[in-house]
């Protein structure tokens, strides 16, 4: 059986470069009959590597912890893990919530600016957070203000569990400095965590209602995570996801690897490092800390 | 064929979700049917597994047998995303793709055979941008139920009568064909339905080829590991 999904790679490795420049009938047809202008397009990632593909696909099928697993033994040598947080630098989010009249300080800085969070855990189950950017590149100044509201609805066991969040973007970054979009934004986004293989894994999938009325069939947008992370008994961490989103008139999708350092009980450090997997999203490398207390 | 956001009037887009989904929820059933069992939760507490469950109660389990099939799904899967990414050029300017339905329904039986169809379509709507968002309810009911799902009644209908491989390859065929034809009818009807299903009768010739292959090859190294 494996032998066929050996096959279905180098199908995939060669067809990629054999894919024929010729609309598809359904393109054809439209082109001839004069609809084709209709097809909103969206950028997406290209069949050049279409392996990916055949991954996910049967990926799906084999649980995708098992598929990226796979890849990260490349990468990751496992050990006893600690506790594990997919904070800062992943932007996939864990299930966990701060404990009831604790508070978590997040800081970090990339080329587009500084961006601070800090959360406050609200009931043993429920907390608040408030996501403060801070731009210093092309145009400097706080940007649009993120509201986060994280609800534990179900603990599986030590580190797996389904959480729900709330998100609404604010609209107080100036629209006309391309500081915010002057739109205010809502969004819903579901959390799983689970132990998959030792390794401690996350998946976010969520959709945001973007504030644009006009656009708004275009613009709604989901958007989706999935991140692997361990930790050794020196306290340093490594991590990898993919993120991205996906509406209407775009899909993109960024690969991170990142590394932590858990200096003490409250401190940890991070940096990271986020691929452009789609040409319309871009590299970028990011550092920070972490505080609780 | 994946059908791109903006061909389709939004009505017909939130229809076809419906009915894609009704129809997926079906096959899942019966797949959920066949991939598990219900055992007394007592043995499963003798074996070690699910202790402290109520006596008397049933619990679902995977069958080894249903693991087994799981996996399959996963190649036919792949295999099926790999071959659709093959774009061979057809006569007059256009190029046609695999849709694999029928080799998909062939293989694992209808039920499953639609799931496959309909993850590879959601991998190649969500990261690869092939097909619409709004459209994936029209595209999994052309590619997923029609092409994969009903046809693998023309080829289990067929077999009765006729030698096996040219069954599979007249299925394969219609699948084609009834998709476009499927797909022309959400696009409006009227002038679309004789274009597409003009163009599409030649591409089902090379479906119908390429299906017979893979069936073909999935099948010998099937054998040579049992």
């Amino acid at each position: 059986m494996k032998k066929l999904f050996f096959v279905a790679i180098l199908v995939a490795v060669v067809a990629a470069f054999f894919a024929s420049a010729n609309p598809d009938g359904l393109d054809f047809v439209a082109e001839q009959l004069g609809f084709a202008g209709r097809a909103i397009e969206r950028p997406g990632l290209p069949y050049t590597v279409g392996v990916l593909g055949v991954f996910l696909t049967a990926g799906i099928f084999w649980g995708v912890g098992r598929i990226l697993k796979l890849i990260l033994l490349l990468i990751l040598i496992l050990v006893c893990s600690s506790p594990v947080f997919a904070a800062r630098p992943l932007v996939t989010d864990d299930y966990g919530t701060v404990e009831l009249g604790k508070y978590e300080l997040e800081a970090g800085f990339n080329a587009v600016g500084f961006l601070s969070q800090i959360k406050r855990g609200m009931a043993p189950n429920i907390d608040l957070g408030l996501e403060i950017p801070y731009n210093t590149s092309a145009v400097s100044g706080l940007a649009d203000l993120v509201l986060h509201g994280k609800w534990r609805l179900k603990d599986f066991g030590e580190d797996e569990g389904v959480t729900v969040r709330v998100d609404a973007k604010l609209t107080n970054g100036d629209a006309a400095r391309g500081l915010g979009s002057g739109f205010l934004d809502y969004g819903l986004i579901m959390i799983l965590s689970k132990k998959l293989g030792g390794l401690a894994s996350h998946f976010n999938l969520g959709y945001v209602v973007i504030g644009d009325a006009a656009n708004s069939v275009t613009d709604d947008t989901f958007v989706y995570g999935a991140a692997v992370e361990n930790y050794f008994q020196n306290g340093i961490g490594l991590g990898a996801e993919i993120v991205g989103i996906c509406c209407q008139i775009r899909t993109t999708a960024n690969l991170q690897l990142c590394a932590r350092y858990q200096a003490s009980d409250s401190i940890r450090f991070d940096a990271g490092y986020s691929m452009a997997l789609t040409d319309n999203s871009s590299n970028i490398a990011t550092g920070g800390l972490t505080c609780a207390f | 064929m994946h059908i791109p956001d903006g061909f389709l009037d939004p009505k017909v887009s939130v229809g076809m979700m419906s009915v894609a989904g009704a129809a997926l929820a079906f096959c899942f059933a019966k797949v959920k049917e066949v991939v598990t069992a219900l055992v007394p939760a007592e043995a499963l507490a003798t074996a070690g597994q699910g202790a402290g469950n109520l006596s008397g109660r049933l619990r679902r389990v995977l069958t080894p047998a249903g693991e087994k099939l799981i996996y399959k799904m996963g190649m036919v899967a792949s295999l099926i995303f790999a071959a659709q990414m093959f774009n061979f050029p057809i006569n007059s300017g256009t190029s046609g793709h695999l849709i694999g339905g029928v080799f998909a329904s062939v293989i694992l039986g209808p039920f499953a055979g639609a799931i496959v169809v309909a993850i590879v379509l959601t991998v190649q709507m969500l990261f690869f941008a092939d097909g619409g968002i709004l459209a994936i309810g029209a595209n999994i009911f052309n590619m997923a139920v029609i092409a994969s799902f009903g046809c693998y009644y023309i080829y289990y209908w067929l077999k009765k009568y006729l030698p096996e491989w040219f069954s599979v390859a007249v299925a394969a065929w219609a699948s084609v064909v009834l998709a476009s034809f499927a797909c022309a009818v959400e696009l409006g009807g009227g002038v679309i339905i004789p274009a597409m299903v003009k163009v599409h009768a030649v591409i089902g010739i090379a479906e119908a080829l390429i299906t017979l292959a893979l069936v073909n090859i999935f099948r010998t190294m099937r054998k040579g590991e049992e």
